[in-house]
């Protein structure tokens, strides 16, 4: 049984290597581009796991921003992943170290890897299979850095445009949401939602744009509720 | 403080941050599990969040000063067909990505900057 999940986990996890790839050579590239030690950029990847969050923080702190800001500003944009845990909830692999883990790897991609495939009918397969999926997530994330950094040594020129890898994967991801729920009202709301936050108070938008989905959706869902008793 | 304290101040206080995000809905497990209500909204709440992080990395561009916003859109545009056409993570986010690079720093070159 576990050997066949580590196999599993381990085709489920491709398209997250190459997801990382770009992302986390960006990362290594800008790290080592901005002057700081290489190792520093390892062991930001290793200690903090978080794509896009790391991107920004590197950003933030090349512009001279403080360490206050820097660090609001990315528990800001992560705390989306306050949510993804909804879709982990009763699949924890048994062993307490083994959770601890998946849920520390819990970000953008190996999230939407969960979301996005069948679930299994055994719970603790299951679990299983998601901590091996988050174990060699984290690897490739470790490794793109590495790799980015090592190639940042190497290139001396200047690579402004590569933190739009960013956008991009956001932009995937949505759509690989769409063909996941067949729906596209959720994306739609958020969007208009999303661009008035963005318009009112563009610092907070992500949680203010997240929350206010939730309740929205929450708020269809009961009238749905209502309508079928 | 030195670059490297900063550099370390900022990953243990985000790690930190990332572990008590993600481990947030593990600690209501019990009361998260009940609702049919909470399983409905996180069915749907990964396209939301995913769309309005979408706005967020393009919340600082302006479409009415040079090079109005040209090279986010041709990005947008690539990555959106190219992932319609083939369904590929990784060739959309570089197509995407390579697009809007050499467009931006192309008429960047060409405005002299």
């Amino acid at each position: 049984m576990k050997k066949s999940m580590i196999k599993t986990a381990f085709i489920a996890s491709q398209p997250v290597f190459f997801a990382y790839l770009p992302f986390g050579i960006t990362f290594g590239f800008l790290f080592e581009q901005a002057g700081f030690h290489f190792s520093l950029a390892i062991f930001m990847s290793l200690f903090c796991y978080g794509g896009s969050g790391q991107i920004v923080a590197l950003s933030m702190l090349t512009a001279g921003e403080s360490v206050l800001e820097i660090v609001l500003t990315v528990l800001l944009l992560n705390s989306r992943f306050m949510f993804y845990g909804l879709s982990v909830l009763d699949r924890l692999p048994k062993a307490k170290w083994k959770q601890f883990l998946t849920i520390f790897g819990l970000g953008d991609e190996t999230y939407s890897v969960i979301t996005a495939i069948k679930k299994r009918s055994d719970p603790e397969e299951e679990g299983e299979f998601y901590f091996y999926l988050s174990l060699f997530n984290y690897f490739y994330w470790v490794f793109a850095t590495y790799l980015g950094a090592f190639v940042g040594h190497i290139i001396p020129f200047d690579l402004t445009g590569l933190e739009f890898v960013m956008t991009s994967l956001f932009i995937v991801l949505t759509m690989e949401q769409y063909y996941v729920t067949r729906r596209f009202e959720p994306i739609l709301i958020a969007s208009l939602l999303g661009l008035f936050f963005m318009l009112v108070a563009p610092g907070q938008m992500i949680l203010l744009g997240i929350i206010s989905s939730a309740f929205l959706f929450s708020f269809y869902h009961r009238l749905k509720v209502k309508e079928a008793t | 403080m030195s670059t490297t304290e900063i550099i370390l101040t900022i990953t243990v206080l985000t790690g930190l941050g990332n572990l008590l995000s993600r481990g947030f809905p593990f600690l209501f497990s019990k009361i998260l599990k009940e609702h049919k209500n909470i399983q409905f909204v996180g069915m749907y709440l990964p396209a939301a969040i995913m769309s309005i992080l979408v706005l967020y990395c393009l919340k600082d561009i302006s479409p009415f000063e040079k090079p109005f916003a040209l090279p986010e859109l041709v990005g947008i545009a690539m990555t959106i067909l190219i992932h319609f056409w083939k369904r590929h993570i990784f060739l959309s986010i570089f197509s995407g990505t390579l697009s809007y690079f050499l467009l931006r720093n192309f008429i960047a070159y060409v405005l002299g900057q």
